[in-house]
């Protein structure tokens, strides 16, 4: 006989029989059937501490029926539950009476007033009189424990889902518990302030006004506000948020709890970033991050100056036909901010009207986006549900961020195996199984002695212990191993990496890939052509002489193509080669297509303003390829338009037409000629998103968490009904353009010669911070002051070494010049490297990339001077 | 007591009035006043009436009256004591005992325990005795024994029992406090 494993039990809920999961919390069981049990501190995505008693029932037992907390028990055959007894209502009743004891009487003044449980549950259930007539607790009002949260401790009613979220969620350690009794309080450490990247989490989650956010307080009312689903392209993630206005001003972002991708949190950057859309618009510098493109200018006499659209398409299609007399003329960078439907339509222009292949979403800051193509790819679940994650990539915490916390939850709550190659700082460390030390320029060598079962070559950081380890939990075929690959190093030659990559692809064909590129929509652009060996739909053509981004700056300097389109105005923001890039510019006609300021508009002869997140609809497509839906919430400022519009325009303008009208019909092509599932996602209010080549896209709608929306979207009213998403999968037409390119179609690996490293010198690691020079951070004044001047991180080896203290400030050179730079002491930075922030400047505003990086070199090499 | 102290005697075999009155254990009340009340079993326990003195000190007797003997520490309370006083003193050690965690006991110590303050420094009100019996039942629900609770440990269904034993057995002390506008024994 076999053993038939039960999935279901059955529960008698208030008299009515129901199946339900085996060993799930009765509280998600009954909801699940319609009985709604009343909650504080139960949520969904944490362990149950059974401490706000909101959701006591009576539970049938060898004693009676007696009082238990439904979030606290499993369910179990048999079981014999009721949820709206006399006695269930008088012990809840009982709770909320005990919450308002001592709880102030803000409501009027409180930001939660209108989606506050407590208030919503007091009006309900409550009696409308206090019977406490003792003096309430007091405690000194909202106290800042953080840049971002404030916490007002009256209001609390000591839940501890911040202080769960903080150690569990984000294994952060700044707030905790202190004291005890009715003197109980969320504390924040002494040493260190609630500065989490995750910290708006806390508040979102808070179900009193207890937590507050600094952006939000006091700037809108619950029921003045409308809301739209949509996803943050902050950065490649794609976590769902809901978007929530008030007339045409963004008052919030919060996070949805998609289960596939984001269990409801999100990175503070990404939910404090609205200001950069929507304050900005009468800014007037057009080299600031910040400012909004309200109106079409053209450069007058050196300076640009607002013009119509009409005299700007002018003078934007006089500078492209002039270029494109030589065929190679021409070409445009960037596109990763755009939507999936903005990038077809600029791939269109670029290939079909001006007839170039130079084109490049990525800012030579990526990988090589054919080897990527030719990767298995692995889904975010199947990254957090692999048995082993090998990590090929910088500080997730700081790249992607949310990534983050699915691996962490993975190894922390599944003990599942991380194995990070640690190029640098990661907060993954303490987390995972092993770390395999890599300098820069190494990590093709460990990868290799992985792969054929190799000693260590002499003078590496790895030893031969670690790639022992790292063989035994890869296995012989990669099974159940996925591989997270991103860029590092933005000062090492992609090679490297690259080579690493295909190394584990062809040795390990069990393994799957996650691509970790960070940059907001860059899979999507490049899965929509823009790149010079890509086509729309992940096709690809390998004879293509198209330039990529390097390639047409190295070309803009030598003359040979003349103007440049920039597609979003961040260029010099991106390139770890600022000098060359500048150089670059100085020489081109250029076109920038942008929603916002930047340093290079200095350069730009034509600006053509363009509408952002937020303000635009259409698709993107995240890091595991999911393609989800954006909805525009505001309309965008002054005469900006949708990019489909502008590269539609343009066109006509050349006297040629690229065959698209509206984002939906853009959609629609996109559908149509690449089975890309840009409509159906669009159409579809596909909450989750649909997984591109995936069959098995159906998808779990997870149960919200009400008190995720208090007030404005409850349990009842989204409904909890399993939701199933759409089945998509790319046209497997057979022509080289949209056959996904394999392994085999790469060619050989190209030999990397890696300079030896000199004694005097330290390897460089130029690392990413979430908290970035980007618009995102420097357009939202809530985000702004959080932005860390650059230092130069070492191991304490070197810091003996070199015979410098922690704190001290020294000069630093490196290829192109020297900089100085405070010493900071950090023993995850390998021996013989040295760590350096990209995107932030040095104490003093200097750009320590700019002097520092050795753009000819497979590695940079540094020098510290204390004097 | 003449002799308070701590005994190592037989269950069962000895009764209240054993203990308290016998030579060779409590000696019998300090200036011979007459028993107020028993606490049979540390301050988590409902209280007896002196009518129960020769109840025998075993479990299963103690328990059938409706109380335990619990940590074995008996509390004599005699003619003099202030109930009131000996109520709220006991519930002040629960509320700060209390670790916080879970509603009832963390909010309901501390306003009980006000509440009794209240009663016995002046500003008790008639209606407070049903508001205390009705906090008390948020907390252990029912106000039974063995105790139900509300709370996640059993320090929750602790914090009643001395206000409701104290009320029930000697409402007219309340009513004394809150006519005579604080505590008549002062
Ligand atoms: S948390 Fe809720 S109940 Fe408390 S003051 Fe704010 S709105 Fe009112
Ligand atoms: S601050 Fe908010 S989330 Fe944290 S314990 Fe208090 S009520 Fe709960
Ligand atoms: S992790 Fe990325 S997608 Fe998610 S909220 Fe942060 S920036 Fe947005
Ligand atoms: S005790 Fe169950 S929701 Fe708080």
């Amino acid at each position: 006989m076999t053993d038939v494993i039960r999935t279901t039990v059955s529960i008698t809920v208030n008299g009515r029989e129901l199946e339900v999961k085996t060993g799930e919390l009765l509280i998600d069981a009954a909801e699940r059937a319609g009985e709604y049990i009343p909650r504080f501190c139960y949520h969904p995505r944490m362990e149950p501490v059974g401490m706000c008693r909101m959701c006591l029932v009576e539970v049938e037992g060898p004693r009676g029926a007696t009082l238990q907390p439904a979030c606290y028990l499993h369910v179990n055959d048999g079981m014999s539950v009721c949820t709206n007894s006399e006695k269930v209502k008088k012990a809840q009743d009982g709770v909320l009476e005990f919450l308002l004891a001592n709880h102030p009487l803000d409501c009027p003044i409180c930001d939660k007033g209108g989606e506050c449980p407590l208030q919503d549950q007091t009006l309900a259930h409550g009696s409308g009189e206090t019977r406490f007539v003792e003096e309430k607790r007091h405690f000194v009002k909202p106290i800042e424990i953080g840049e971002l949260v404030l916490l007002d401790r009256e209001r609390c009613i000591q839940c501890a889902r911040c202080t769960r979220f903080s150690a569990e969620v984000a294994g952060d350690t700044e707030i905790a518990f202190s004291g005890r009794g009715d003197l109980i309080e969320v504390a924040p450490s002494p040493d260190k302030p609630f500065n989490s990247v995750f910290s708006g989490n806390t508040v979102q989650i808070c179900p009193v006004g207890a937590l507050t956010a600094k952006p939000y307080r006091f700037s809108a009312r619950p029921w003045d506000l409308e809301q739209v689903e949509s996803t943050c392209t902050t950065c490649a993630v794609g976590c769902r948020i809901a978007v929530q206005s008030s007339g045409n001003r963004l008052t919030r972002v919060l996070g949805v709890d998609s289960d596939p991708v984001n269990h409801g949190w999100l990175c503070d950057k990404g939910r404090f970033t609205l200001d950069s859309v929507d304050q900005n618009a009468d800014a007037t510098d057009v080299l600031d991050p910040a400012t909004r493109m309200v109106a079409p200018m053209v450069r007058v006499n050196g300076v640009l100056e607002p013009v119509s659209w009409g005299e700007a398409l002018d003078a934007a299609a006089k500078i492209l036909r002039d270029a494109s007399a030589t065929p190679e003329g021409v070409g445009a960078i960037g596109g990763a901010s755009l939507t999936n439907e903005g990038a077809f339509a600029w791939e269109r222009f670029v290939r079909g009207v001006l007839g170039s292949d130079n084109l490049d979403a990525q800012f030579g800051d990526g990988l090589d986006p054919v080897l990527l193509q030719a990767l298995p790819r692995a889904t975010i679940d199947e990254t957090a549900s692999a048995k082993t994650v090998v990590t090929l990539t910088g500080d997730l915490r700081e790249e992607l961020p949310i990534l983050f916390l699915r691996l962490r939850e993975s190894a922390v709550r599944d003990h599942h195996a991380i194995v990070e190659f640690a190029f640098g700082p990661s907060a993954l460390r303490p987390v995972a199984r092993l770390s395999l030390v890599v300098r820069p320029g190494e990590a093709h060598l460990a990868a290799r002695c992985i792969a054929d079962r190799a000693d260590a070559p002499t003078g590496v950081a790895f030893t031969n212990e670690e790639l022992f380890e790292a063989r035994r939990l890869i296995g012989e075929s990669g099974e159940g191993v996925v591989f997270v690959v991103g860029r590092p190093n933005v000062a090492e030659d992609p090679r490297v990496l690259e080579d690493a990559i295909r190394r584990f692809a062809e040795r390990f064909p069990d393994a799957k890939f996650l691509v970790a590129l960070r940059r907001s929509n860059v899979a999507g652009a490049l899965d929509m052509g823009l790149s010079p060996r890509l086509r729309p739909g992940r096709g690809f053509e390998l004879t293509s002489k198209g330039r990529d981004t390097l390639g047409q700056l190295e070309a803009l300097r030598r003359g040979d193509q003349k103007a440049l389109l920039l597609l979003g105005g961040s260029l010099l923001g991106n390139v770890a080669d600022v000098v060359g890039a500048t150089s670059a510019l100085e020489k081109a006609s250029v076109i920038a297509v942008t929603g916002h300021g930047g340093p290079s508009l200095a350069f730009a002869d034509v600006v053509l303003p363009a509408a952002v997140a937020h303000e635009r609809s259409g698709t993107v497509t995240n890091i595991e390829g999911r393609v989800s839906a954006v909805a525009a919430k505001i309309v965008a400022p002054g005469s900006a338009w949708p990019d489909v519009a502008i590269a539609a325009e343009l066109a006509e303008q050349l006297g040629q037409s690229i065959g698209l009208t509206s984002v939906e019909q853009t959609a629609k092509t996109i559908e149509e000629s690449t089975g890309y599932p840009a409509l159906s996602v669009a159409n579809d209010e596909l909450h989750d998103g649909a997984v591109v080549g995936r069959l098995d896209a159906t998808s779990l709608r997870h149960a919200l968490d009400p008190m995720a929306f208090p007030g404005i979207r409850s349990a009842e009213s989204v409904g909890l009904a399993s939701y199933t998403g759409a089945t998509v999968e790319t046209n497997a037409v057979d022509s080289v353009h949209t056959r996904p390119a394999t392994l085999d179609v790469l060619g050989h690996a190209p030999n990397l010669e890696v300079p030896l490293a000199d004694a005097y010198s330290l390897r460089l690691v130029v690392s990413r911070r979430l908290y970035d020079r980007g618009v995102a951070m420097q357009g939202s004044p809530a985000l702004d002051n959080l932005i860390k001047a650059t230092t130069l991180s070492l191991n304490h080896v070197d810091l003996d070494r070199l015979g410098v203290e922690a704190g001290a400030i020294v000069r630093v050179t490196g290829a192109q010049g020297s900089v100085r730079l405070a010493v900071q002491l950090n023993e995850e930075v390998a021996r013989g490297s040295a760590d350096v922030a990209f995107g932030t400047l040095s104490a003093t505003g200097e750009d320590a990339l700019a002097a520092l990086l050795d753009p000819t070199s497979v590695i940079s090499q540094v020098r510290v001077e204390t004097r | 007591m003449n002799n308070p102290g701590v005994y190592e005697i037989e269950m069962v075999k000895n009764t209240f009035r054993d203990l308290i009155y016998d030579p060779q254990l409590g000696g019998g009340v300090f200036e011979d006043r007459a028993v107020k009340a028993i606490i049979p079993g540390g301050v988590s326990a409902p209280w007896f009436g002196p009518e129960l003195l020769d109840l025998p000190l075993g479990q299963d007797e103690v328990g059938e009256k409706g109380s335990m003997l619990g940590s074995g520490s008996v509390v004599v309370l005699d003619e003099t004591t202030c109930v009131v006083r000996a109520a709220w003193r006991i519930t002040k050690f629960f509320s700060r005992e209390s670790c916080g965690q879970c509603t009832p006991c963390r909010e309901g110590s501390g306003w009980i325990e006000r509440a009794m303050y209240r009663l016995e420094h002046g500003g008790g009100r008639m209606e407070d005795m049903d508001l205390l019996l009705d906090l008390c039942d948020n907390i252990a629900p029912g106000l039974s024994w063995p105790p139900q609770q509300t709370t996640i440990c059993v320090l929750g269904s602790s914090i009643p029992s001395s206000v409701h034993s104290a009320i029930k057995m000697f409402p007219d002390d309340f009513k004394a406090h809150v006519l005579h506008g604080g505590c008549p024994h002062d």
